[in-house]
């Protein structure tokens, strides 16, 4: 595997994690690999979501949120006091567990995310929102009515719309936050594909708490476990081979 | 009741006092006096009254409504609910909110007009935004929170600033609801005012050609507005819950 001589494009050094009195995540110490899927899993309540809402700096919106510890994006800490967060949302895009289309047309919603990028012009902001809708599989779907309300979509088209609209965005990580948790069962292989087609260009964080679909998608996985992370690596030594008892515990369903 | 709390809330309550003793004693020396015209609306050909008052409120309202909605978003989105600033301000507009608005109007009336001899339009303005602004900034505020947080999150997770975050989204979620609120204000409002002329005008005239229960004709037109405002409110809160 070329992964070992790649340089990280994040790394997790020590990180701690507070909500107010309770600690949340605990010494995460690993790296994120460029232009591959790496997953997390672990049991709800073990830390994931909060692990990456601090890679996109999301945890900024709550108060009681607190950290110790260095995370860098290509070597520059990413809570560095005069860096802002809207910065680093925009080259950190992420797709929510639940899929909310603003109330703007399908058009509109996908160019949101390039305005904010300060493209104003409609003979660019086509292109991209074209290009975006693609790269979701969406745009045959919806390129009749592109000026209609994302209401009448189905849910798993409105999750690739943020999908879509994430992408607009143009950022260079994109995170995954459980997306497939409110779609039915023919979206969830949809969706698995747009990741691995996504692979190419962009770096991926996925997570998710069904254990095959991390075996599915990802190319390195790690096992969070009431905050720790208690193995990371190559998914399929963490599927096959794991370390710990409690990954191997988990992975085959004896745990969570 | 915490510690904090009972702080937070004797603060409030302190604050409001002093700025009403000092708003008192400022008043009493501010004589850009031009005589009240609302209580001369004794007869009951007073449309004209009516509608000069009327102008000259329509800015001071729009201005009041303006400066509400601020100060909740102020509260609301650059403000940790946490926070002292929030603890104490969010607790003097519930105070001022809580009493009735009925108080407002004959108090208001009393010491405002009556007490400081100078029944003026800037008298009479301050009563009416006393009593416009708590109601409207709590309502405002109660629209911003219906606001689900995934929206917010969804437009900080492509990047969108505070401002963006305020404009793109949650003003437009919020709006029907903001202006649901505001009409219920203003009818509250309209209805008050009626009444207090009503009662002035019974007190102060004898009744004319024998009516017992003379109602000018102004008040008629205040009743109306207000009841055209609660309207226009519901069906505001009707818009809320469809969408």
């Amino acid at each position: 595997m070329q992964s070992h001589k790649t340089e990280p494009i994040m790394h997790i050094h020590d990180l701690n994690v507070w909500y107010g009195k309770s600690q949340i995540l605990k010494n995460l110490t690993f790296d994120v690999l460029p232009r591959q899927v790496t997953a997390f899993i672990g049991p709800s309540n073990s830390g994931k979501t909060t692990l990456v809402r601090c890679l996109n700096r999301l945890n900024d919106l709550n108060v009681n949120f607190r950290h110790t510890g260095k995370i860098l994006l290509k070597g520059n800490d990413l809570y560095a006091p005069k860096l802002k967060a809207s910065k680093i949302a925009q080259q950190i895009g992420m797709v929510f567990q639940k899929p909310i289309p603003f109330r703007k047309s399908i058009y509109e919603n996908v160019a949101y995310s390039a305005r904010l990028r300060g493209i104003k012009q409609s003979d660019q902001l086509g292109p991209i929102v074209e290009e975006s809708l693609r790269k979701a599989q969406l745009w045959n779907e919806v390129y009749k009515h592109l000026r209609t309300s994302p209401d009448v979509l189905s849910n798993g088209q409105k999750q690739r719309l943020c999908i879509a609209r994430a992408l607009a965005g143009a950022p260079e990580i994109l995170i995954f936050d459980e997306p497939c948790e409110q779609l039915d069962a023919a979206e969830t292989p949809k969706l698995e594909a747009i990741v691995q087609n996504l692979k190419s260009h962009y770096t991926l964080i996925f997570v998710t708490n069904k254990r095959r679909q991390a075996a599915r998608v990802s190319d390195v996985a790690g096992f969070l476990y009431s905050g720790e992370l208690v193995e990371f690596g190559q998914t399929e030594q963490i599927f096959t081979n794991p370390k710990d008892k409690r990954t191997e515990n988990y992975v085959t369903g004896r745990l969570g | 009741m915490k510690r904090s709390e009972l702080i937070f809330q004797s603060i409030a309550l302190i604050t409001l006092a002093v700025a009403f003793i000092l708003f008192w004693n400022f008043s009493k020396g501010v004589s850009f006096v031009e005589n009240g015209t609302l209580f001369d609306a004794t007869v009951t050909d007073s449309y004209s009254v009516l509608q000069e008052n009327l102008n000259r409120m329509i800015p001071i309202l729009l201005g009041a409504i303006l400066f509400s909605v601020a100060i909740a978003f102020y509260l609301e989105e650059y403000l940790a609910r946490t926070s002292w600033k929030y603890q104490i301000i969010a607790r003097q507009i519930a105070i001022l909110a809580s009493i009735p608005s009925l108080l407002y109007g004959i108090l208001g009336t009393y010491f405002f007009v009556f007490k400081t001899e100078f029944g003026s339009f800037f008298t009479h303005a301050l009563t009416f935004v006393l009593l416009v602004l708590p109601i409207t900034i709590q309502s405002t505020q109660r629209a911003i929170r219906g606001v689900d947080i995934s929206v917010r999150e969804a437009a900080y997770a492509l990047g969108a600033k505070r401002r963006h975050v305020i404009v793109h989204h949650v003003f437009p979620h919020a709006f029907s609801t903001i202006m649901a609120g505001i009409f219920i204000a203003i009818s509250r409002t309209l209805a008050i005012s009626a009444l207090i002329i009503v009662v002035y005008v019974w007190t102060e005239h004898t009744p004319q050609s024998g009516d017992p229960f003379h109602i000018p004709g102004s008040v008629i037109v205040l009743l109306l507005l207000s009841l055209l405002s609660s309207v226009l409110s519901s069906f505001l809160e009707a818009k809320t819950n469809w969408s």
